[in-house]
């Protein structure tokens, strides 16, 4: 498969959906034609596509302003999970839903005191009697209202030390027990608080090996960890700078428009360096130096953009009087200091790369 | 007649001469006649072959007289460019060929790409420095380098020296497809410009006082410094960079959709 096939056969699809479609719909459309998950086997609804077929459409999605994040998530997050990691019967029961993109998914990873650390949950799970017990809390999944299962991480024992001992489970969002709360953010979307109050999963809900989550866990969020949700973002609000220059000429001095080609430099980097972190990926596993690159690069590159979009355009008078402009600049100063500390904090992203061996030895 | 060798071969793609330009800065050895081959080249294409005489390797303190070799520019009124080719003091001038505005951009895009190239290569250098004196310094009894602030310092520098070269070699790729990098170009040498300066800052950092005293940190910083310096202030750059981009107007309807 190449790539570029790919492309334009996700652009028509896209492009060809009715005016004010969302975010399903497209998902949906894609599933349709076997390109939301492009990469996964065809047994599973998939064509039998490479990473980069994967990254083609989640570049499609991001660049039309559609939740990239949620495709990330499902697609790669929880589905390749149980992909690499499930039994042929777990994957035939959630894989083909997921392909299809209907079957919407959340990974229940963070906790409040547990964010960055994810062996330091206290959801636990214990044996009941047809299965497992989950007990706990999970904290700031972006659309976990349109999401009908969500991979958990549990502490099924105390193990030898605190990366043993956690197990995941695929958890159907509508058994009892489950409350999913909406927690409104000042800026942004919401976020979703997921509450399990005894809730009893089979025990072919266990992905990967008992105790041995932690392992499953960093693979599922390495692909977070390439960043090109986050440069999606960047290029939608630099589009959205960009069109406030043209419509109002008054701004665009050589100084402005050389902050839009510095920006678009940035994004330009970091693609680069995601897309060598895709191509060197083998499956679902992510050099983990390279991701740092990548993932540190696209946040900075995207951050960028809503810095500057704060500090040049924003504060003049005469862009407010543009209601659609300003609530597309608005929406990038908002989301924009998330992406420094969402999917892995920036301070371990530079703890990786100072420790990059191929700087030489230190 | 003193000989040298132009490597990479002159057949090979211009991505090939970005490698090996760089890959010469990083290693510390002289790129000028590189630089002067390659411009030759663009300037003049396979006429200037003649010009470059191959010799075998490890003579390259016998290239002074391609170092002499260069291109004089005379620009006409009506918008074209006639250079001439040089062929060392007191020769006499031995072609020339006459470019329109066009081509003469596109051949200063291309040698500000190899000058960009030095200098992400002379970063290169400088970082390996850094992290080599960041290891072994001790700083109340701790390397210097599990220091989270210098750590974290490099980081900071080899992210940027990285992205530099990222984008270079997409440009270079582009350049031999026959996409010409055009304002690009600009932008690309002004971010490695950058990298270049804030390594050899972090170098003296990382080093403290011996990275003005000691002969390798002062040489990879003035190393650094000239070839960040190389293709002009970068702020001036990103300046042309910004007045050669076109404005586009927005080519996608659906990127206002709000995902509901």
């Amino acid at each position: 498969m190449i790539r570029s096939t790919v492309e334009d056969e996700v652009a028509r699809i896209l492009d060809g959906l009715p005016p004010g479609a969302g975010a399903r719909q497209a998902f949906a459309a894609l599933g349709e034609a076997r390109l939301f998950a492009p990469h996964y086997p065809e047994e599973y609804g998939g064509r039998g596509g490479t990473l980069a077929d994967y990254a083609a459409v989640a570049d499609a999605l991001g660049d039309r302003g559609f939740a990239d994040e949620v495709h990330l998530v499902t697609v790669q997050g929880v589905g390749c999970a149980v992909l690499y990691f499930g039994t042929e019967q777990q994957r035939r029961r959630w894989l083909p839903g997921i392909a299809s993109g209907r079957t919407l998914a959340s990974l229940l990873l963070s906790e409040v005191d547990a964010g960055s650390d994810a062996a330091a949950i206290t959801t636990s799970a214990r044996e009941g009697a047809a299965g497992w017990i989950l007990n706990g809390r999970k904290c700031w999944s972006l659309h976990a209202d349109w999401s009908s299962i969500g991979l958990c991480s549990a502490r099924t024992s105390k193990g030898p030390n605190r990366y043993s001992g956690i197990t995941l489970f695929v958890v159907d969002l509508t058994s009892p027990g489950i409350t999913v709360a909406e927690r409104p953010r000042l800026l942004g979307e919401p976020y979703f608080t997921v509450s399990f109050d005894e809730v009893a999963v089979p025990d072919d809900a266990m992905v990967g090996p008992l105790g041995g989550g932690f392992r499953v866990l960093t693979s599922a969020a390495g692909y977070e960890r390439a960043g090109l949700d986050y440069l999606s973002r960047g290029r939608v609000w630099l589009r959205a700078a960009e069109e406030t220059l043209v419509a109002f000429p008054q701004l665009c001095d050589e100084r402005r428009r050389a902050g839009l080609v510095r920006l678009e430099y940035g994004l330009q980097a970091a693609h680069e360096l995601a897309d060598a972190t895709i191509a060197g990926a083998d499956d679902f596993e992510f050099d983990y130096v390279s991701s740092a690159y990548s993932k540190y690069t696209c946040g900075e590159a995207a951050q960028a953009v809503a810095r500057w979009v704060a500090e040049e355009l924003l504060p003049e008078p005469v862009v407010q009087t543009r209601g659609d402009l300003v609530r597309r600049l608005r929406a990038a100063v908002a989301e924009g200091p998330e992406l420094s500390i969402s999917g892995n904090a920036v301070d371990l992203l530079l703890d990786t790369i100072s420790l990059d061996p191929s700087l030489g030895e230190v | 007649m003193s000989s040298l060798i132009v490597a990479p071969p002159v057949a090979v793609s211009f991505t090939d001469w970005a490698e090996a330009l760089s890959s010469r800065a990083a290693a510390g050895e002289p790129v000028k006649c590189l630089l002067s081959a390659r411009r030759l080249l663009d300037i003049f294409g396979p006429d200037a072959l003649p010009a470059l005489p191959v010799g075998k390797p490890g003579q390259w303190s016998d290239a002074r007289w391609l170092l002499h070799a260069s291109a004089e520019e005379s620009e006409g009124s009506d918008g074209t460019s006639t250079w001439f080719l040089s062929l060392g003091p007191g020769r006499e001038f031995e072609g020339s060929v006459t470019l329109t505005s066009k081509q003469a951009e596109s051949i200063a895009d291309r040698e500000l790409l190899a000058l960009a190239s030095v200098a992400v290569g002379t970063a290169q250098r400088a970082m390996v420095l850094a992290r080599r004196r960041a290891g072994k310094r001790m700083i109340s009894g701790r390397p210097l380098i599990e220091l989270q602030a210098a750590g974290h310092r490099l980081a900071r520098v080899a992210a940027l020296i990285t992205q530099a070269r990222a984008y270079l070699r997409a440009l270079c790729r582009d350049e031999d497809a026959g996409i010409g990098a055009g304002y690009r170009a600009a932008a690309g040498a002004a971010a490695a410009a950058e990298a270049a300066f804030a390594c050899a800052q972090a170098l003296v950092q990382i080093y403290g006082a011996a990275g003005t005293s000691d002969a390798e940190p002062a040489a990879a910083f003035a190393a650094c410094q000239a070839a960040a310096s190389a293709a002009g202030a970068p702020a001036r750059l990103w300046l042309h960079a910004g007045s050669r981009r076109p404005l586009r107007p927005t080519t996608n309807a659906r990127s206002q959709a709000v995902a509901t």
